[in-house]
């Protein structure tokens, strides 16, 4: 398993290195406001605060409410498009 | 990058896919984490509510969705039948047609000066006829502007068939500056729409032929220079 995890470790850091972690985290932050995601999870997140009580929200709360609805409203086509440029990149740069 | 392991690709594509959809979902929960850490900073320091605030203003600028009217609530042409008063003739000018107006009236603006030059010009052409070519010269500079051109082609069959500047200037585009003297008395003869040779005598052909090309076009009926 350590060969595996030893191999994870070198494809992300090569992903750091070439800036192309930042240019796919660009990317998709530019992608999820366009198609609304963010006011979505905005709009959840007041539902979650006025529950809650503005005074007493904490991060971790946020967190545990937003991050699954987050992760289920991204669009199939934004997530289409990211796992493609993944693909590209490490078929690329991966040595495969 | 040397792997020892076996490849990702190939026939067990698994565990590349499954390595890619790792790397995507540490992207999502990246951009969640964010998303939260800017609500959180935003609730602490109280300004994460503030466009609910208001109510009554957001009453007022809610978006408007009804037929006829754009989403501010207003009407598309109001301002169409409006009459405004000119500041120089005083006349009632529908509100469309009023900027055009005024530059007209007022003289200024591009298309006024060069209706006023073209008048000017032709004003000038038809009182001197044919003779001076040399004198029109400053005149039929304006010719070669961009604008005058252009108008000069529009305009064709409104100007003076036998003007001499227009000869001059259909010359000049053939690039027999040369010759527009010697041909003084043929200019008149040139253009016009319907020219045959047996209108002119033996002489004045010959000169003609062994200057200018002499093609009577099937069409226009022109001679070509």
């Amino acid at each position: 398993m350590s060969k595996e995890y030893q191999m994870r470790a070198a494809i992300n850091q090569k992903l750091i290195e070439m800036g192309e972690r930042e240019r796919l985290k660009e990317l998709l932050r530019a992608k999820l406001v366009e198609c609304g995601w963010k006011d979505q999870l905005k709009a959840h997140c007041k539902d979650v605060i006025r529950e809650k009580g503005l005074e007493h929200v904490t991060v971790e709360d946020l967190v545990t409410e937003v991050t699954p609805k987050g992760r289920a409203l991204v669009p199939d086509s934004v997530k289409k498009e990211l796992l493609q440029r993944i693909r590209a990149f490490l078929v690329q740069h991966a040595a495969l | 990058m040397k792997m020892e392991e076996k490849p990702l690709s190939g026939p067990d594509n698994t565990r590349l896919e499954a390595l890619i959809q790792d790397i995507y979902s540490e992207l999502v929960e990246d951009a969640c984490l964010g998303l939260c850490f800017e609500v959180h900073r935003a609730v602490k320091q109280g300004y994460f509510f503030l466009d609910e605030t208001d109510q009554d203003s957001i009453k007022e600028f809610e978006i408007v969705d009804q037929p006829g009217v754009d989403i501010f609530g207003q009407v598309f042409n109001q301002w169409k039948n409006k009459e405004c008063e000119c500041p120089n003739c005083k006349r009632l000018i529908a509100a469309s047609r009023f900027a055009p107006h005024l530059e007209k009236c007022l003289g200024m603006g591009r298309n006024s000066s060069r209706i006023a030059n073209r008048r000017l010009a032709s004003n000038n052409n038809i009182s001197k006829s044919e003779s001076d070519q040399e004198d029109n010269d400053d005149l039929n500079d304006n010719d070669w502007s961009y604008g005058a051109e252009k108008k000069a082609k529009k305009r064709k069959s409104d100007k003076n068939q036998n003007s001499p500047r227009r000869s001059k200037s259909l010359k000049h585009k053939n690039g027999e500056l040369g010759t527009s003297i010697s041909l003084d008395p043929y200019k008149q003869y040139n253009y016009n729409a319907g020219i045959s040779f047996e209108s002119l005598g033996p002489n004045e052909v010959r000169s003609l032929l062994t200057t200018q090309c002499g093609v009577i076009s099937e069409h226009t009926k022109k001679m070509c220079t």
